[in-house]
Parts: C-alpha cells; structure tokens; sequence
C-alpha cells in the first residue's frame, strides 16, 4: 500500500511583544513556525497503519514555501519513506483549492492508495483543502477521522468518524480514499535520537509545479464553483482593534471596550462584588446565555 | 557474611592451636601469647608425645594456610570481595561537583546510554563491586520509602550479579558480544523499566554511601539508553519533551510568552551594550507557574529595593534542559544548552542570578562542558551574602513558625544550607524548626527526575510524605526555596486537607515580609 500524508506547515502568535501597531505588536520573534498539529496525528495514524499491515510505504508532502523546516523533518524522524517539498510562493496556497490543486498535480504523478491530512489547520481553520483534494482525484473522501483500521474488512478501511459527544460513526471505504484526520487516542510518538540525526541530513524532494496556472481540473470546478477573480491576498477588509500587549489587562480590556478602540461595545462593572455578581447573572440571563431558577 | 565470619572464627581458633601444639611440641614455656601459651601448658600437662604434638602442629598449619588461601581464591566471586574493591572505589571517587552528570559525546557517535554490561564505564562497574550491601541507600531513597519498585541497593546488587553472570562471556567475546544471544537482558530482566524511572535523583543514597557509589549516573545511563535509542518511555513526558523542543519552555508557551510574568515591574530585558550585575535567570516554573510568578515578582522588589542592577534574558531564554539530561535525553539538552550559550554569550553580566536549584546545579556544573563557564549563583547565596554585610535589613517581625526544607540540588547537591537559616534566623520573630531529616539528609519531595510531569502510580506520594513529616514538628509555614518543592507540598498540602494549618511560602516571600 503507498500512503501520502500531507502535510501544512503554519506559523502561530502566543504572544506579541512587538511595538509596531501597523503589524499587529507581532515580533518576528513571535512567530512559532511548526506543522500543523493535526497533520502530525494523522502522520502517528499512518504509521500506525503501516505498523498493522507490514508493506506499507509512507510520503510525506508539503507545499508552500519551506517556512517551519525544522518541525517537518521532526515529523520526518517519525517515520516516512520519502518527503516532498512542492516549492510554490505563499499566494499560490492562499487559498485551499488552490492548494488542493498544487497537491492534486503532484499526486496524479505517483501512485496512492491512500491520502491522509489533518482537518483543518490551527491558522486559518478552514478546513477546506481535504474535500477539494478529493474532488479533484476524485476520491472518497471521510471527514474528522480519529481512528483507521486496516484490517477488519478485506480491501477496504473501517474508518471511526467523530460526531458529538464521543459517538462514532463507522464507515467502510474502499481504496483509494482520502481521510481529514482529527484526533483519536494516537499520541504523536517520540522520535529516537538515531532518526532525528538521520532526518536532520535526510533529502527533501524539491518538486517543481511548473504550470502555476489553474490545473485542468480546478477549471473544471470553477464551472460549479463561479471564480471570480484569482489575485494576490487582500488586507483584511475590517481593522480589527489590538491594544499594545505590554499594557497591563486592565487596561487592554478597557481599551477594546472604549470608543477609541473598538465598537465602544460593552460595559464595566463597577459596584462591589456582590453587586456585580448580581449585574453580571442579569447580563447572562438577559442575553439567554444561563436560566436562573427561582 | 556468614561465611566470612565463620571462616575468621575458624581461622583464628586454628591460630590459637597451632601456637599452643608448637609450643608444647617444642617444650616451650612461656606466658605470651596468652592463649597459645596456656594452651601449650594443658597440652604439655597432658603427657602426648613431642612427635604427635609437633604432628599435629604441622597438620594444622598446612589446614590455616590452605583455608586461608582458598578463602582468598573464593573471595573474588563472592560478596567478600567488597573490602577489597571498596578502597579502591573511595580513593578513585568522582571528585566533580557532586550533581554534575557526565557529558555524552554525541557527535562522534557514542553510544546512546547504557544498555548492556559493556556501555558501563570501569569506574562503574568497580562500583558494584564496592557495594558492602549495608543498605542505607535504600534506607534514605525516597521512592523506595513511598513504595516504589526501586531499591538502590538491589540496583547495585542485581547488576553486580549480571556482571559476574556474564562477565566472563564478555570478556572473551570482547566487543563482538552479539546481542542475539544475550542471556538476560540488563534492561528487562535485571533492572526492569519501573525500577528506572522511579528514580527522582535526590542523591539521598549516594550520600549516605559508605564507599561512595554512584548509583544515579548508572540509572540515567540506562534512561539515556532508553530514551534516546528506543524512544521507550513514560508517556506523559513526550509532551513535556516536545514543548522544550519547539517552544523552548516545559509549558509550551513560547519564549515571547517569557515577560508577561513582569508585567508593570519595570524589568528590563538584557541588552548587549549594558554591563548588569546579574543575569536573572528565571526558569521555566518560575516564568509560567501562577503560584510561582507571584515569588518571581517579589524578588524582583527586592532586588530593585537592594539596588542590585539585573536583566532578564525574556524572549532569549529557554529551558535550561535540566530535565531534560535527568530524564536521559541526552540530545535535546545538548540543544538548549547550546543555544542558551549562544544567548548568555551575547550580554555583559557579573554572574547570573539562578531562582531554581536546578536550574542552578545546570549553569554552574554542566554548561561548562559544553563551553559556557559562568559564575552563578542561587538567591540564597546572593541574599544570605547581602544579609551578613548589612545590606539588607530585617525590620519588620514575622510571627510564625516556619520549618525550612533544603531542596535537594540546593542542599545535598550544593551544599548551601546555611544561607537560608542565617536569613530566617536573623528574622525578627521567626522560629525556625528543623525536620528530622535535614540539611544533607533532606528527604526528597518527589518532583525530580521528571516527576512532576509522571504518574506516581504506586505507593504513597512522596511529598505527602514529606509534609506529614513537617506536621510532626507543628509549623504553621514551610518554607522553601525551589520551584518544584513548592508546588508539590502546596499539593500535599491541599490533598490532605492541611490548607487550615500549613501555608506553603517561598523564602523570598518570608523575606518580603520582613524586609524594609
């Protein structure tokens, strides 16, 4: 069985020390570059998956500019036969059937029985890259996977789905198929130090997608889907207020809740705390976040 | 022993013997040696022949000698031959600082930890040798007191017996001893997994060692092994290794995260073109721990009080990688040693300003192998220093009853026990109480070794123990002066229900108190 895993590499902000309004207060020290967590689990489960049926070969794929390298050859010290880098600027991804498209064009060149991604990724949360990529191949596709069992039924994979409240839904998939992995009770394994040093020289294929024009297959879809344009992102259209994060609490929140700062929305308690307990129960039952009794 | 002393007995009856039958054989009389020489008396009183007694002298010197001689020959393969490994174990001691852990050379391929006999170092396994099974390791171990598999003692014991099982086989196999036909395996079968992570590194038993063995370098060579090569370890520490991996702190929130503790305290984050007196040091507990930002914002008042000029590294700092090297992994703190190296390089300070005793024991003992060689020291020395040139003064009373705990890499590991109890006696007001394991006897209060992050799934808590011991002295505070120790007795404190009795503080709380 050849599996691909594929792979998001993202860059997230705890904390913002910087002092430039215009960026936000977002130092580039800030920035914590590392793949998306969700791929990883999905990773843990391939590895899983080859550890159940034997002759298994795993790839690895990421596409966009190499921005978090150091996480992705972690996640090459897990396990991977081979890992491919697909080397696009940060606008051909910037949306996920374009993404999609720029992994579809790759993976039509190779031969997989099996795709595995995260569901969606912790920066822009879309979650949209998996069911495009399938469409495209044209793949079955089973969203929010958290558990894959390869050998309960011959050719096929008994996939858990997550619903609400810890219920599954177990679904037979014939291959090849397409699974956006959340999370089940894999835990992303350490790597061991031999590996690490092996990964840390390991290649990482640099592939060439030549044709930055829309692929054949994504026009297609631009007949369902009405494109419009196809530009380079926009600056969000809203500013959205970010007080200066060296400013003690207190005043951040006072500042959002202000006229200068935001929608001048919201209101500061300032009675005793009793007296503001007792506003603060009016507030939430007035907006029917709780019911009171008696 | 038995044997030992049995044979000792039989030896020196036989002595006895042999002077008292050669004398009366020779016709000797005399009133020295005692014994012999009564001997001799009964004997020549008895009317037996020169020939027979001097027959019976010779047999019975032949018999000293050849027991004597095959006790000799016997010795090496039993415990009989811990006198003789014993002086060699003491004068060819360690003679670096006692919580210092040796540096693996990574780079040139050395091997992984200790998996087998041969990854010992001699020094090592001359160790087992030494062992005269007295004991009292297991007797001061804190996971063997709560109830934990470990027992130092049979540590040693159970290795000793694997060496002289297998030792010979190694020897005449020299390096090619293949692994496929092992015979017991060192990890598994002689020393299973448990034993060797329940092992906090207090150094309780090497302290009370009579012939200095290393039991803590021979557990962490094991879990060098088997972190590092087989990635076999305690769940619960694969998050804990991957925040220090990729975001530099055990908590996983970043190093821009590193300054909100300071928040409004007016702290300056180092800069490159200023000399500072100290680097403050934080430590990852003592920058994201609710409870122990609180202490960390104290000592920055103090510090601004006493006029001491100081720096953070903030946004520079990472995980000192403590942890880390305890819990085997070798690799990841060679990393963050060297990129904090990298970043201390970059500032001008007179010595750094440690808050945790590990963090301490690190950046004092450790880093130098790696190239960073800095003075550092713990606020107790800085403070206790400060108290006796009057610097600082203790006006303020504070009525309590404070029983001090000497964490372990601050106490036995650093031997600084005086500096904090010359700061709490100088307090007006305070008494201060003792445990009855104190100062190099301290009991560990379980949160080393990577304990803090495992499970503790069998026995007692070990800091549990620790504070109903503190109960029996009826404090109304402990005071301590390590992130850990804190935070575990808090917990204790809490699980048994002591809220009412007991507050858990810092020194630098007790002193902020005190302090003008």
């Amino acid at each position: 069985m050849n599996i691909i895993v594929c792979l998001k590499q993202i860059v997230l902000v705890y904390s913002r020390t910087g002092r430039d309004a215009q960026q936000n207060y977002i130092s580039p020290e800030d920035q914590i570059r590392i793949v998306n967590p969700n791929d990883e689990w999905a990773l843990e489960m391939t590895l899983q998956l080859k550890e159940q049926l034997g002759d298994t070969r795993v790839d690895l794929v990421t596409a966009g500019p190499m921005i978090a390298e150091e996480s992705f050859r972690r996640c090459l010290a897990m396990g991977g036969d081979q890992a491919f880098h697909l080397d696009v600027s940060e606008s051909e991804i910037s949306e996920p059937w374009r993404t999609a498209g720029i992994l579809a064009q790759f993976i039509k060149t190779r031969e997989y029985n099996l795709i595995l991604c995260g569901e969606r990724s912790l920066d822009d949360e879309k979650g949209c890259v998996g069911p495009f990529l399938a469409e495209l191949l044209g793949f079955p596709f089973v969203g929010s996977v958290v558990e894959v069992d390869a050998k309960a039924v011959e050719n096929k994979l008994r996939v858990y789905r997550r619903l609400e409240r810890g219920d599954r839904e177990v679904i037979e998939v014939p291959l090849p198929s397409l699974l956006a992995f959340y999370k089940g009770t894999q835990v992303a394994r350490y790597s061991t130090v031999p590996s690490k040093i092996a990964a840390r020289a390991k290649p990482i294929e640099k592939v060439v997608i030549r044709d930055s024009k829309l692929d054949e297959s994504i026009k297609k879809l631009a007949g369902i889907l009405k494109l419009g344009r196809v530009s380079s992102p926009s600056p969000r259209p809203k500013w959205i207020f970010t007080p200066d994060p060296s400013l003690p609490p207190h005043e951040r929140i006072r500042l959002i809740l202000s006229k200068e700062g935001g929608k001048g929305a919201g209101k500061i308690v300032k009675e005793s705390p009793e007296e503001s307990a007792r506003k603060l129960l009016e507030f939430l039952e007035g907006s029917d976040l709780i019911s009171l009794e008696g | 022993m038995p044997l030992l002393f049995s044979v000792m007995v039989i030896l020196m009856v036989l002595y006895y013997c042999i002077e008292g039958f050669g004398y009366a054989g020779y016709n000797v009389s005399a009133s020295y040696p005692f014994i012999g020489a009564a001997l001799a008396k009964f004997l020549m009183g008895t009317g037996m022949s020169s020939a027979t007694l001097l027959t019976i002298h010779n047999s019975l010197w032949w018999l000293n000698y050849v027991i004597l001689l095959g006790a000799l020959v016997y010795a090496p393969r039993s415990e009989h031959l811990h006198p003789l490994a014993s002086f060699p174990n003491m004068v060819l001691k360690s003679l670096s600082p006692k919580a210092a852990l040796k540096p693996l050379n990574l780079e040139e391929g050395e091997l992984f930890g200790a998996a087998r006999l041969q990854d010992f170092t001699w020094k090592q396994l001359l160790d087992l040798y030494a062992c005269t099974w007295c004991g009292r390791c297991q007797d001061a171990c804190p996971a063997h007191l709560s109830g934990k598999p470990l027992s130092p003692r049979e540590l040693i014991l159970n290795l000793k017996e694997h060496l002289l099982d297998e030792g010979l086989r190694v020897l005449e196999a020299r390096s090619e001893v293949s692994l496929a036909n092992p015979g017991k395996a060192m990890i598994g079968d002689v020393i299973t997994e448990d034993e060797i992570w329940a092992c906090t590194t207090c150094r309780a038993c090497q302290e009370v060692c009579p012939v200095y063995n290393e039991h803590i370098d021979k557990i962490v060579d094991m879990r060098r092994y088997l972190v590092q090569v087989e990635a076999k370890f305690p769940e619960e520490m694969i998050p804990v290794f991957r925040n220090v991996e990729v975001y530099g702190d055990t908590f996983g929130m970043g190093q821009s995260s590193r300054l909100e503790w300071a928040h409004g305290l007016g702290v300056e984050e180092a800069s490159e073109k200023v000399q500072y007196d100290a680097l403050l040091w934080l430590g990852c507990e003592d920058t994201f721990n609710d409870r122990r930002m609180q202490v960390s914002r104290e000592l920055v008042k103090i510090l601004q009080k006493v006029g001491i000029k100081f720096a953070v590294l903030g946004r520079n700092e990472a995980c000192c990688g403590d942890l880390a090297r305890r819990m085997g992994n070798e690799y990841l703190f060679q990393e963050m040693v060297s990129k904090n190296i990298e970043a201390l390089n970059k500032f001008n300070f007179k010595y750094i300003l440690t808050m945790c005793p590990h963090c301490y024991n690190t950046l004092k003992n450790e880093y130098k192998h790696f190239g960073g060689e800095y003075e550092v020291l713990h606020y107790t020395e800085l403070f206790g220093r400060l108290f006796e040139e009057k610097k600082i003064e203790f006006v303020y009373p504070v009525g309590a009853k404070v029983i001090y705990h000497d964490p372990c890499y601050l106490g036995r590991g650093s031997e600084i026990y005086e500096p904090p109890r010359n700061i709490l006696k100088g307090i007006k007001g305070l008494d201060l109480l003792e445990f009855g394991r104190y100062q190099k006897n301290s009991f560990c209060c379980g949160a080393g070794g990577g304990h803090k992050w495992m499970h503790e799934a069998a026995g007692t808590r070990v800091s549990d123990i620790r504070v109903e011991e503190a109960m029996e002295e009826a404090p109304d505070t402990i005071c301590t002066t390590c992130p850990y120790c804190l935070e575990m007795f808090e917990d204790s404190v809490r699980t048994l229900g002591l809220e009412d009795k007991i507050k858990t503080l810092d020194l630098i709380e007790v002193m902020s108190h005190a302090i003008k």
